[in-house]
Order: structure tokens, then sequence, then C-alpha cells
């Protein structure tokens, strides 16, 4: 187990300093190849930053974009997963202050519209998520409907457990089975999906 | 390894107190987690396995689908630009199998091997010609698809000297375009921002997006509004003006790393165009919007950037001899006037001769 990671390790340090020539070299397969290698590990790292899907791909995106457009300038790099790794980490950081700077902005722009601020207000206590991400939300169009509403209650109405055994006319205790049953169900399904369509319909 | 879950597990993904912690973690019910933990209650190990299974499932922190990954290598892919046609080639054929090796042997049971040998040759001939075919296709596809996504996301609009424009843009907004001016505009569903490019000056009343703000890029310059009217002057070699009729703007100068100057109703940026301080003053509406309304105003013009205001008026070009002082300002206005009366006006209060011929303005000024 630890030497086949070890492996690994080696097979993908090969593999990036391969990938890194081929880009210095004005080849745009090392680009794909460098992205391929480490996309989904870059993904999860940004994520660890900070939890913004869309921030984090478009920084990953730019990353290698710049890659690319300056790899005439680039210096010598000894270690190409840590200087990957790290550059993401840089623009991640910068991002997130560059909207919050934005942000500012437009709640400066927007203080004289009442309706915009109402909104802010609003969402600053119902603060889970509005909707469902697009992953989740393939797989609950495939749960019974019934599994289907107890989430969305549950998840993105935050309606208390009570309250929801009224909506639905059942007792909480069948509110707590059910809310289970569907993770359950959630879960298998999005392992499902993955295998079989790669949610790539969504 | 889903089976697995013990009754810890699942009370703590039904615990609504325990959701709320983990998808929106706050001070005090950070606390209250961090205890039930030290109290052994429940194992640190199935506090952290539930929050992994809420955060897998609900939050936005699920790993990289590969829809994705596509998404994302694709807009990579639009991004840089390959040099070495060569090389795309071997890209293609390297990445992109061809689709054909399935359906051969369906047939293999039911021919005899003399039929086959046959009908194999037609059909390694007829691959090898598809598969080219497949190559040549992929080699112009993408080119013609960002071609395509680029004109229908891209409008460009003129104003010929002599005519002022009035445009209303896809979004709703509406810009009227100065004579000799050009306005490019872009609205890529894709962007986060509507994003025009101006050279020359234009007034803009911004169909509200807050979803969507509009950037104005312009000498240099750049203006975010949501929904607001503003008039910006950027041409070649003047200051750049950028002055706020309604609503807010925010104004941000790049090449002297200014992000965001913000503009106040009846408020004039002034960003020079040599060096000199950058000035936020009260304007005067005639000065600014006298253009949209056939007035021509000159306050303490300078003669060079008079000249430019004219040309572009009327059309036409302007011939100078004898410029006998240094720095010449103008003052007037002109309503609705033809080129022959500002020419008149200009006459006296200058001290020049002039002659319009066609298209052409010669002026001379009297030397005493």
């Amino acid at each position: 187990m630890v030497e086949s990671k070890k492996d690994k390790e080696a097979l993908d340090r090969s593999k990036e300093d391969r990938y890194w020539e081929l880009i210095m070299e004005g080849d745009k397969s090392g680009l794909e190849g460098m992205f391929s290698l480490y996309a989904y590990e870059l993904m999860a790292f940004g994520l660890r930053i900070k939890a913004d899907r869309e921030l984090v791909k478009d920084c990953i995106q730019d990353l290698f974009i710049d890659l690319w457009k300056y790899r005439e300038n680039t210096r010598k790099v000894e270690h190409v997963k840590n200087y990957i790794f790290k550059a993401l980490s840089n623009k991640v950081k910068k991002e997130i202050k560059v909207r919050v700077k934005r942000k500012e902005i437009e709640q400066f722009m927007h203080t004289d519209v009442l309706e915009e601020q109402m909104y802010h207000h609003e969402s600053k206590y119902e603060s889970t998520e509005e909707e469902p991400n697009p992953r989740l939300k393939s797989a609950l169009n495939l749960l019974p409907s019934r599994q289907k509403q107890v989430i969305i209650h549950v998840f993105f109405e935050n309606i208390p457990h009570k309250q929801i055994a009224e909506i639905m006319g059942i007792n909480v205790q069948s509110v707590y089975t059910l809310t289970w049953k569907a993770i359950n169900n959630l879960r298998k399904l999005i392992t499902l999906l993955l295998i079989f369509f790669g949610l790539d319909k969504f | 390894m889903m089976n697995y879950l013990n009754e810890n597990v699942r009370d703590l993904i039904l615990n609504e107190a325990f959701r709320k912690w983990v998808l929106t973690p706050d001070f005090k019910s950070e606390r209250i987690w961090r205890n039930s933990q030290s109290k052994d209650q429940v194992s640190a190990k199935e506090v952290e396995e539930a929050k992994n299974i809420i955060l897998d499932l609900f939050s936005d922190q699920y790993p990289l689908q590969p829809f994705e990954f596509d998404q994302m290598w694709q807009n990579i892919d639009s991004h840089t630009v390959e040099s070495t046609f060569g090389r795309e080639a071997k890209r293609i054929i390297t990445t992109k199998p061809l689709p054909h090796s399935g359906k051969q042997q369906d047939f293999k049971s039911t021919l005899n091997p003399s039929v086959l040998t046959a009908f194999l040759r037609v059909a390694v001939v007829l691959l090898f010609l598809i598969g080219i075919g497949y190559l040549i296709l992929n080699q112009f596809q993408p080119n013609m698809d960002t071609e395509r996504s680029a004109i229908a996301s891209v409008k460009s609009y003129q104003a010929p000297p002599g005519i002022k424009s009035s445009i209303t843009l896809q979004d709703g907004t509406k810009v009227i375009l100065n004579s000799g001016s050009v306005l490019t505009y872009n609205d890529n569903v894709d962007l986060k921002r509507r994003e025009v490019y101006l050279e020359g000056e234009a007034f803009f009343d911004v169909f509200p997006n807050s979803e969507k703000p509009l950037t104005v890029t312009a000498g240099g310059v750049s203006t975010t509004a949501i929904g607001t009217s503003f008039n910006i002057k950027a041409y070649e070699k003047e200051d750049v003006k950028v002055a706020l009729i309604t609503g807010k703007v925010a104004v941000g100068i790049p090449k002297i790393r200014r992000d965001s100057i913000l503009l106040k109703e009846k408020e004039v940026l002034n960003i020079p165009h040599k060096n000199g301080e950058i000035s936020k003053v009260t304007f005067d509406e005639d000065e600014v919007l006298g253009w949209t309304r056939k007035l021509i105003v000159f306050d303490n013009t300078t003669f060079s950037e008079a000249i430019r205001v004219l040309e572009n008026w009327y059309g036409v070009s302007f011939e100078i001899h004898n410029v006998s002082k240094e720095n010449l300002n103008i003052s007037g206005k002109f309503q609705d006037e033809t080129l022959k009366n500002v020419m008149e006006g200009l006459k006296h209060t200058l001290q020049i001769e002039y002659n319009i011929t066609g298209e052409k303005v010669t002026i001379e000024f009297n030397n005493q």
C-alpha cells in the first residue's frame, strides 16, 4: 500500500517533469497533461483554502492560462507540483481580497436600491445555500418525490422538523426516518451518476 | 463503506444544530460541538465522518466533477494559443481515439475468411479516410466555434464624422455615440460582466442588471456601473473625462494602480493625458451633455480640442496656417448652428480668416 503510493508519486513526478518540458517547448499537450494530472487535487486543495467552488475553478483556469502565457519568462522550477500548488494558493488568496473589495463597491453602489438591501439582509440569516448544487440537483431528481421534498425542506428551506411533519402530514419520527433514507439514497445515486454518466448532462 | 455508518453518525447528521454548525459554522455552536467531542459522547472520528458526509452532499466542497473538468479545460484551451500547426494534429491523435473499434467483431462469425479479408481491406481504407476527415474537421472546428461565438456576442459600432448615433445594446443599455467615435460591446453569456470598449465620446444610460455590471474601458480607464447614466470622453492625446449624471460608478485606472474611485452625481473625474493630478469636480451639464442636444460648448477649451470637436461634429477637416499664440483657449456656446455661423463667431474672437470649400476648412490667423 505504502509502496504503491510511493510509486504513484514517483510516476507523477516523472510525468510532471515531462509535461513541464513540453509546456516550455510550446507544446500544448504538456499543458493538457499537466491539467489532467493535477486538476482534481488542485480543486480539493483550493476548496480547503476557500469553500467557493466557482472562485477556485476560476483560479485554477487562470493558473493554467498564465502557465502557458508566461512560459517563456518562467525561471527554472525545482519541484513543479509545489510550484503549481503554491501558485494556486496565492491566486485564491488574492482573488478573495479582490472580491471583498468588489463587494464593497457594489454595496456602495446599491445603497440607494432598497430591494437590494433587503435581499442582502435576508440572506444573512438564511445562510445555508439557497439552491442545491448541480451535482446534488441531478441526484435529487432521481429520488422518490417524498424523499426529495423532505431534503428540500430540511436542507434548503431550513424548516424545523416539527413544521415539516405538519406540512407532510407525518409525525416527527417519520421525518427523521425519511430524511435518513433520502440521505443514503442520495449518496448511492451520486456515486452511480458519477460512474455511469459522469454527470456531464448537468 | 456506506453501510458502516453507526447510530451516532446518523444522529449527528439528522441533528439540525449539528448541520447548521457544519454548513455555517459560527463561534457559539463551534464551542458546543467541540465540547461534545471532548466529553466523548460521540467520538471525534464520528463527528468528522458526519461532517464529511454533510459537506460532501450539501456544500460546495465536493470533488471536482468530470463535466467541470471538461468545462475548465475548454476554457483554458480557448485562452491559450499554440503557434505550431503540426503539434495540434499530434495532440488530437493522442487524446481522441477514433470511435470505430467495436463494430467489426459482429461480422466475424457470419462471413467466411476471404470475404472477410476483402471486407476488412475496404474497411481499413474507409476507416483511414474517415480518420483523415475526422482529423481535418477537428483541425478546423475549434477555430470556427470560437469565431462564431465571438461574432454572436461582440458588436462594433462606429459613428461617422458629422453624425451622432443612437444605439440600444442587446442588454437594453442606451448609448449615444458622438461623431467619429467607435464602440465595441461584448455580452458573452460566460462573462461575469458586460464589457464595452470606447474610442472617443459616448453617453451611456445603463440598463440595470446587478448580476452583471457593465464596464466601459476607454483610454486606459475603466468605468463600472450597474444601472446609471454617465458620459465618457476619451480621445487620443486628450484628458479622459468621466462624468456621472445619475446613480453611481466606480472608476479604475490600471496604469497608476487606482482601482476604485467612486463618483457622485454631477461629478466629473478628469484623468490627465500627460502628467498631472487626477481631479474630481462638479460639472456644467451643458458642457458635458450639450453634444447630445446639438449644443456645442467651449469653456476655456484648448484650440486643438475645439478643432477636433468641430471636425467630428461637421465631418470636415481643418487646415491651419500661422498659429500665433501657443496656448489658445476658446469659450462660447453654439446651439444647432451651421459650420458657417460657428466660424463667423470664431472669426471675431480669434481674429482669423477662414474659408470653407466642401469638406475642407482653412484657417488663417491674422498676425498683427
